[in-house]
């Protein structure tokens, strides 16, 4: 579907082609050339390759939105996502993000910048997640009206609204499932998974400086106590066990 | 033919009678009102957080051999024994079966380490010696569900002497069944990158409760976030149905975590690597191999199930070394193996009348 601002730029593009600027088609009306328009040329060129450049631009950058609304599918949100995470961060603080840095404060900072790098990889992900999901309700409700027009067409129309109710939420798990299970998905929500849980542990060492700074005992500390308590437990079963043993 | 109006009339005012009579029961309803597990019960032994409970019987049982429920680590155990008229352990008590049942308890923070040796050859060793030595028996009768049937496999396998029976229900055995989500999502195809289940356990400890949650809901999103609310007007208007509509909500989210270490081996070697059936499945220095499984075997399963699929439950009858070995489905889905009436009124005479046959 040709949207608005494809066809406003087709109608530009045209008009700068056809050469309206330096008066040879104006309204549709031709009019004979003339040696004074001949010194603005140049500039009306510029102009036109100019804002070509820049109609082209907010073209390509609306068509995943607009393939969004029109064509439906999750993969134009997905390239947003990747394309905003690419460009506004890891190739500018991404990069700062992962260089080495100097002085008394780099291993805290390192820490500072790798969570908020985590963050930023989660976004991405989440937004690819999200856009997955919505391209899975999209195709429910295609099945849903498949299965409405079915049941017409054998001459069973509904009666009630919560029978409707019924066969949308059967139809769309239904489509769920199968999408859920393609490779695509999966990798998609495991990307989701995976970005939530490094994201996490980045936070986490973040609290533990903090922590640390504040005499208070930390996460690690606290699980390093735990696994002695469990596997002297452990210890204590097994010498009783093996203690009764011996005494039976 | 009705005037359309006029049906929709009707239902409007209908559902608005049963919103209003439901919304007073709901409103008489009390939270303490919401029990689980109905049959007198006293414990009998305790470690750590897991208990072993003992059902009383008002009648002596008929079956010499008592039988160990082991439930999986996910929800609790009692939905064994959710409500009177639709109790499994009611029903076998009936029938003459001596239960004991395995309740493995909340696992907190200082339970993060424990692994599927402490349940196996730990916590379900300990409850069947005790059982053993009570009863003066040299083996007992096991009924495993759902991964308690995989775990009551692997201990089968490691202890055959010790189990004279094996009743395998809804019991998860080939993880890698195609196009059955749970296994997809636990990475049974991609594996780390369906789900990287180290980076899980380093960063959450415990797995949570409520993340298993809504990975269950997310199976089927609509059925079981919306459907089953919108669902609730047709029955809120009778007290008894609505009170059992609460006890499986109770049921569903009172959903313990789990022990990381165990959970990462479960999903790496089981989910991921589908060791059981390779015969590759570790349990702290003893292997399991299901061709160690000689005692009689009985394999039930539901047809509809949506989280272990009958041909997963099925696969044990090509693995088991046993040349008693004995399957049978019932048309419902993993959840109605346990609730629905109509189940409850078959499965429990197919438990108690397969035990009686290999009492002797």
């Amino acid at each position: 579907m040709t949207t608005l601002i494809e066809l406003g730029a087709q109608a530009l593009q045209s008009w700068f082609n056809s050469g309206a600027v330096n008066g040879s088609v104006v309204n549709g009306v031709q009019s004979v050339s003339t040696p004074e328009v001949e010194p603005v040329d140049p500039f009306a060129k510029g102009l036109a390759a100019s804002q070509n450049l820049w109609l082209q631009t907010v073209k390509l950058a609306m068509m995943p939105f607009n393939q969004a609304m029109t064509v439906a599918t999750y993969g134009p949100w997905a390239v947003v996502g990747r394309s905003s995470w690419n460009y506004l961060h890891n190739a500018t603080f991404g990069t700062l993000a992962r260089m080495p840095l100097l002085g008394q404060e780099r291993e805290f900072n390192q820490k500072i910048l790798q969570a908020v790098d985590a963050l930023a990889q989660l976004y991405p992900a989440g937004v690819a997640y999200q856009g997955m999901l919505m391209e899975i309700q999209r195709r429910s409700f295609e099945a849903f009206l498949n299965e409405l027009i079915a049941l017409t067409a054998m001459g069973e129309p509904l009666t009630d609204w919560a029978e409707l109710q019924r066969i949308w939420s059967r139809t769309a798990d239904q489509v769920f499932e199968q999408a859920l299970c393609s490779e695509t998905s999966l990798r998609t929500r495991g990307d989701f998974l995976n970005a939530m849980n490094y994201y996490k542990i980045r936070q986490q060492e973040l609290m533990e400086i903090y922590l640390t700074l504040l005499n208070l005992p930390t996460r690690c500390e606290v699980d390093d106590i735990h696994q002695t308590l469990y596997e002297l437990r452990k210890e204590v079963k097994h010498l009783k066990k093996t203690l009764t043993s011996e005494a039976d | 033919m009705q005037n359309p109006f006029q049906s929709a009339l009707e239902t409007y005012l209908s559902t608005g009678q049963k919103i209003a009579k439901g919304a007073i029961n709901w409103y008489k309803l009390e939270e303490r009102e919401i029990t689980v597990g109905v049959t007198p019960k006293e414990v009998v032994y305790q470690e750590d957080r897991v208990t072993l409970y003992h059902f009383k019987s008002s009648a002596e049982p008929s079956l010499v051999t008592p039988l160990l429920i082991v439930y999986a680590l996910i929800n609790r155990p009692l939905m064994v024994d959710l409500q009177r008229d639709r109790s499994l352990v009611a029903n076998l008590l009936n029938l003459g079966v001596d239960i004991y049942l395995i309740d493995w308890g909340y696992p907190t923070r200082t339970d993060r380490w424990l692994t599927l040796d402490d349940y196996i050859n730990g916590y379900i060793n300990n409850c069947v010696d005790f059982i053993r030595k009570t009863h003066q028996l040299g083996h007992i009768n096991l009924l495993g569900i759902c991964q308690g049937g995989t775990f009551s496999l692997c201990y089968g396998a490691i202890y055959p002497d010790k189990v004279k029976n094996l009743i395998a229900m809804v019991t998860p055995v080939n993880f890698h069944i195609p196009h059955a989500l749970l296994n997809q999502l636990g990475g049974c195809t991609l594996g780390t990158q369906a789900l990287n289940v180290d980076l899980m356990v380093d960063a959450q400890g415990n797995i949570p409760g409520d993340y298993l949650n809504a990975e269950f809901v997310m199976l089927k999103p609509w059925q079981l976030g919306v459907q089953k609310y919108l669902d609730l007007v047709e029955i809120m208007d009778d007290e008894d149905k609505l009170l059992n509509f609460f006890r499986m909500e109770k049921w569903i989210f009172d959903s313990p975590d789990q022990a990381g270490e165990a959970y990462r081996q479960f999903l790496k070697d089981f989910y991921q690597g589908n060791k059981l059936i390779k015969g590759e499945i570790v349990v702290g220095d003893k292997s399991v191999n299901l061709a160690n499984l000689t005692m009689p075997v009985l394999n039930l399963y539901a047809e509809n199930d949506h989280l272990v699929p009958p041909a997963s439950s099925l696969a044990l009858g090509s693995y088991v070394g046993t040349q008693d070995y004995t399957f049978q489905s019932f048309p419902v889905g993993h959840i109605g193996m346990y609730v629905s009436r109509k189940v409850q009124q078959t499965l429990p005479p197919v438990i108690a009348n397969w035990l009686r046959e290999r009492e002797g």
